[in-house]
């Protein structure tokens, strides 16, 4: 490893961060009905 | 030297890259989520920081196609490298409905993920005890070639359950590999308010099998031991309490005050020491000069 690969890991590793958080920023909340979900075995 | 280190076991420069690289998206992810709790964005964060070398040395000893993981809420290391991803992670962070763990329903850090045999952890701390030893019960019924992994705080090496699971493991010799990640402080508790003993691993021959302390800060040699009490599972040898010792970089949680129970530079003193700095001097000796 050298400061190139250094440079390469950490700009990979920081564009996958910011892409999760973007990501589920904008994701939608599960619906309030769901609360009820697998409560009791699915019919 | 380190360049013979992570070869010695069995460990090629690609792994260890591999290794360093999940290390430090752990990190990234956790520092991420501070700012992200700070600025009011996600409503709790519980952290990985200063035992990310730990939690991936091990989880790098597994197989990742038949063992299972029963991670405690500060394994982030592991469940990275069990295959969740950081899209998961943030999903869970921000309790949205695709966060695998939970639909976003649970607090962060309560992992569960079937497809990547992450099973799913109970609030009260230590409760995965007991679910990895009868994990590997059933294993041991079926004749199924695994091992479980069940880490937890040296707190939780306090709590009912862990003698409970520890114990029948021991009698049954079944395949768990039971791993404290001992960061010295339970909350606001330190080691010495909480266990007599030296140290943890000191409980082992209690339930009759061995026990090892190792540095959490060094991912090899956490690696070499818990690669050593998988194989000593799967030859049906039974179980093993590794003790991973480490150091907690940030509170307790988002919603706890650290300051009011140690120094200031108590901390600073160990983040500097921390294990992502560990394997990055190990690289600096291998590889900045090729």
């Amino acid at each position: 490893m050298n400061d190139e690969s250094e440079k390469e890991i950490n700009d990979r590793i920081m564009k996958l961060v910011n892409e999760a958080t973007d990501y589920a920023e904008n994701a939608p909340y599960a619906e309030p009905e769901h609360a009820l979900k697998y409560v009791y075995a699915e019919e | 030297m380190a360049e013979n280190r992570h070869a010695a076991l069995g460990l090629s420069d690609e792994k260890v890259l591999e290794m360093y690289e999940t290390m430090l998206l752990a990190r990234r992810l956790d520092e991420r989520m501070w700012l992200l709790n700070r600025a009011g964005k996600i409503p709790f964060v519980i952290s990985c920081q200063g035992q990310e070398a730990a939690q991936v040395g091990a989880a790098f000893a597994l197989d990742r196609e038949k063992d299972y993981v029963l991670p405690y809420y500060r394994d982030m290391g592991v469940v990275l490298t069990f295959g969740m991803t950081a899209k998961d992670l943030m999903l869970s962070g921000f309790a949205k409905a695709e966060d695998p763990n939970s639909g976003g329903r649970q607090m962060p850090g309560h992992f569960g993920q079937k497809k990547n045999r992450i099973v799913t952890g109970s609030s009260p701390v230590t409760t995965q005890v007991p679910h990895a030893v009868g994990i590997a019960l059933a294993g041991k019924m079926e004749k199924k070639d695994l091992v479980t992994f069940v880490t937890f705080g040296e707190g939780s090496s306090n709590q009912g359950d862990f003698h409970e699971g520890a114990n029948f493991a021991g009698v049954h010799k079944l395949p768990v590999i039971f791993m404290v990640e001992n960061n010295k402080y339970a909350i606001s508790i330190p080691y010495e308010r909480q266990v007599a003993a030296e140290k943890v691993s000191d409980r082992a021959i209690g339930y009759g099998m061995p026990g090892v302390t190792v540095d959490g800060n060094d991912p090899l040699e956490v690696y070499k031991v818990v690669k050593e009490a998988a194989d000593r599972g799967r030859q049906g040898e039974g179980p093993t309490l590794v003790e991973a010792v480490s150091y907690r970089l940030t509170p307790h949680s988002s919603d706890d005050d650290d300051r009011s129970y140690r120094a200031p530079d108590e901390v600073a003193q160990d983040k500097n020491e921390g294990p992502y700095h560990y394997l990055r001097r190990l690289f600096e000796g291998k590889w900045h000069h090729e």
